[in-house]
C-alpha cells in the first residue's frame, strides 16, 4: 500500500537532529523542506551542548537574537575564564573544544625575562625584522610567551574534565611557531598526559622543532595547521564523562630557544 | 499507562483497532493505551471502551504486528525490576530494524507520528537518521523518495555554501 511519501517537517528534523552537524548542512541541499527543517532551532539545538548557555555566557560576542544554527558557528574561539581560555565547537561533530592560553599555562619561571619574554598581540604581529621572527597573524589570546633561554624548561597545563564533551576522546597539541634561525637542538621533549591523582596516564617523546616537520607521520612531529602555526601532538585522553576531574598535561624540554607558544589545544580526535 | 500486570490476563480488556486498509485488530487496553492517539479517544469517555472501533487513518495494517510488538516489548522492559540489561534491549530493537527496508521504515515513522508515541518514533526517527549518516544527497532524495524542488541555481548556491559538508561521504 502506498502511504504517503511525504514526511512531515517535524520528523525530518528529528531525524537530521540525530545525525551530526556536517550530515544537517549537507542534507539542507535535499529539497526546500529539508532545508527549513535542516535549518531549524530542532535540529540545532541539539547539536548545542546542553550547558552552552552557561559556557557562553562570559563571553561577550554571543548576542541573544541569534537562531541556534547561528549560535553553532558562532561558537567559534570565544574566549572564556576572563580571555585565558578559548572556547568553541568542533563544527562537524559538534563536541567542545578548548585552547588554554600561555597565562592560564603554568610555566615554570614564567615571569623571570631571562627565561621568557611575553608578547601582546596585536603589537608583535608580523615580522620582528631584527630577530627574523614571524609571528602568525591569526592569534586567539591577547599575548603569546617566547621562550628566550637556552636551558630546559617546563611547561604544565590543566582543564576540568566537566568541561570536555562525555564519551569522547581528545587529543591535546601545543600550538607554536618558531624563530627562523632559532638555536635547534634535536632532543625531544617528554610529554606526560592523565588525570589528576591517576596513575595510568601517558608519557610520550615528541619533538617541537620546525625541522623535524615531515617527519613520519605518526604524530610525534609537528604539522602546519591551517592558521599559519605548528601543532605537536601532546597525547590523547578518552573523557568518559562520569568523573569530575582535571586533567593534566606536562612538558619536559632540553634546550631550546626562539619557540613562541600560543596555548595548548585540546580537540576531538578525529575518527578516521 | 493502565496498571492491569498484576491481574489475571484473562480480564484484560480488549480494544479494537482498525487499520486504514480496514483490518481490524484487537489489542489490549495497556498496550492500546501507549498510543496517545489512541488513548485521546478514551479520555472523558470511559463507556466508549465496550464496543468502540478505533481508526488509525495513517498506519497500514501491515505494519500492525511490528508496531503492536514493539510497544508489548518495551512496556514490559519498563516495568521490569531490574531492569533488563541494555544488550536485551539492543538485541530486541536490531532485530526490530532487520530486514526492514528504507520504504517500509519511513512507513513505519508516519504511524509513529500518526500514534503519537514518543518512545516508538524516537526509535524509529534514529535508525532512519543511522541510514543516511554520511550519505549524498542524490541517495537521501531516493531514500526518502523526495523530489528535488530546488532551481539549479538555488541548489548550487546552498551546495556552494555547505561545501564543507560534501568532503569523503559514503559510496551509495
Amino acid at each position: 500500500m502506498t502511504v504517503m511519501l511525504a514526511l512531515p517537517e517535524g520528523c525530518i528534523a528529528a531525524i537530521i537532529s540525530l545525525t551530526t552537524p556536517r550530515d544537517a548542512c549537507r542534507l539542507a541541499c535535499v529539497s526546500t523542506t529539508f532545508r527549513s527543517a535542516a535549518d531549524s532551532d530542532i535540529v540545532w539545538d541539539r547539536f548545542l551542548p546542553p550547558e552552552y548557555s552557561s559556557c557562553l555566557s562570559s563571553s561577550p560576542t554571543t548576542r541573544l537574537v541569534l537562531s541556534k544554527k547561528e549560535l553553532y558557528f558562532c561558537t567559534c574561539h570565544n574566549l572564556i575564564h576572563n580571555g585565558k581560555m578559548s572556547f568553541w565547537l568542533d563544527i562537524s561533530s559538534g563536541k567542545k573544544c578548548y585552547m588554554i592560553s600561555p597565562r592560564e599555562l603554568n610555566i615554570v619561571d614564567g615571569d623571570d625575562i631571562y627565561d621568557w619574554w611575553w608578547y601582546s598581540i596585536p603589537d608583535g604581529v608580523g615580522v620582528d625584522w631584527w630577530d627574523q621572527f614571524y609571528i602568525p597573524n591569526n592569534c586567539r589570546f591577547p599575548e603569546v610567551v617566547r621562550r628566550v633561554n637556552l636551558i630546559q624548561f617546563e611547561i604544565g597545563g590543566k582543564i576540568t574534565t566537566s568541561l570536555l564533551s562525555p564519551m569522547t576522546t581528545y587529543v591535546a597539541y601545543l600550538v607554536f611557531a618558531e624563530n627562523r634561525k632559532c638555536w635547534v637542538y634535536d632532543d625531544p621533549a617528554e610529554v606526560s598526559i592523565g588525570l589528576a591523582g591517576s596513575n595510568n596516564g601517558q608519557n610520550r617523546t615528541v619533538y617541537i622543532h620546525q625541522e623535524q616537520q615531515d617527519g613520519d607521520n605518526d604524530g610525534c612531529y609537528p604539522k602546519m595547521r591551517a592558521d599559519g602555526w605548528l601543532e605537536t601532538e601532546l597525547g590523547e585522553f578518552f573523557n568518559g564523562g562520569d568523573e569530575n576531574s582535571e586533567l593534566l598535561i606536562n612538558i619536559k624540554s632540553e634546550m631550546k630557544e626562539g619557540l613562541l607558544i600560543q596555548g595548548i589545544e585540546i580537540r576531538p580526535k578525529k575518527s578516521n | 499507562m493502565a496498571s492491569s500486570s498484576s491481574s489475571s490476563s484473562t480480564q484484560v480488556k480488549k480494544i479494537t483497532l482498525k487499520a486504514a486498509d480496514g483490518k481490524h485488530f484487537e489489542v489490549e487496553e495497556p498496550v492500546a493505551m501507549e498510543m496517545e492517539t489512541v488513548k485521546s479517544f478514551f479520555v472523558g469517555n470511559e463507556d466508549a471502551m465496550k464496543d468502540m472501533v478505533v481508526p488509525l487513518l495513517n498506519v497500514s495494517s501491515e505494519h500492525m504486528p511490528a508496531i503492536l510488538d514493539f510497544y508489548r516489548n518495551h512496556s514490559e522492559f519498563r516495568k521490569r525490576t531490574p531492569p533488563p540489561p541494555a544488550e536485551e534491549v539492543k538485541a530486541f530493537n536490531e532485530a526490530f530494524l532487520e530486514n526492514k527496508s528504507d520504504e517500509q521504515l519511513m512507513e513505519m515513522i508516519m504511524a509513529a507520528n500518526f500514534l503519537n508515541t514518543k518512545e516508538l518514533l524516537n526509535f524509529l526517527t534514529e535508525a532512519a537518521a543511522n541510514r543516511i549518516k554520511n550519505k549524498s544527497v542524490e541517495y537521501v532524495r531516493a531514500f526518502f523518495g523526495i523530489e528535488n524542488d530546488f532551481t539549479p541555481e538555488e541548489e548550487a548556491r546552498i551546495r556552494a555554501e555547505n561545501e564543507w559538508a560534501f568532503d569523503g561521504l559514503d559510496e551509495d
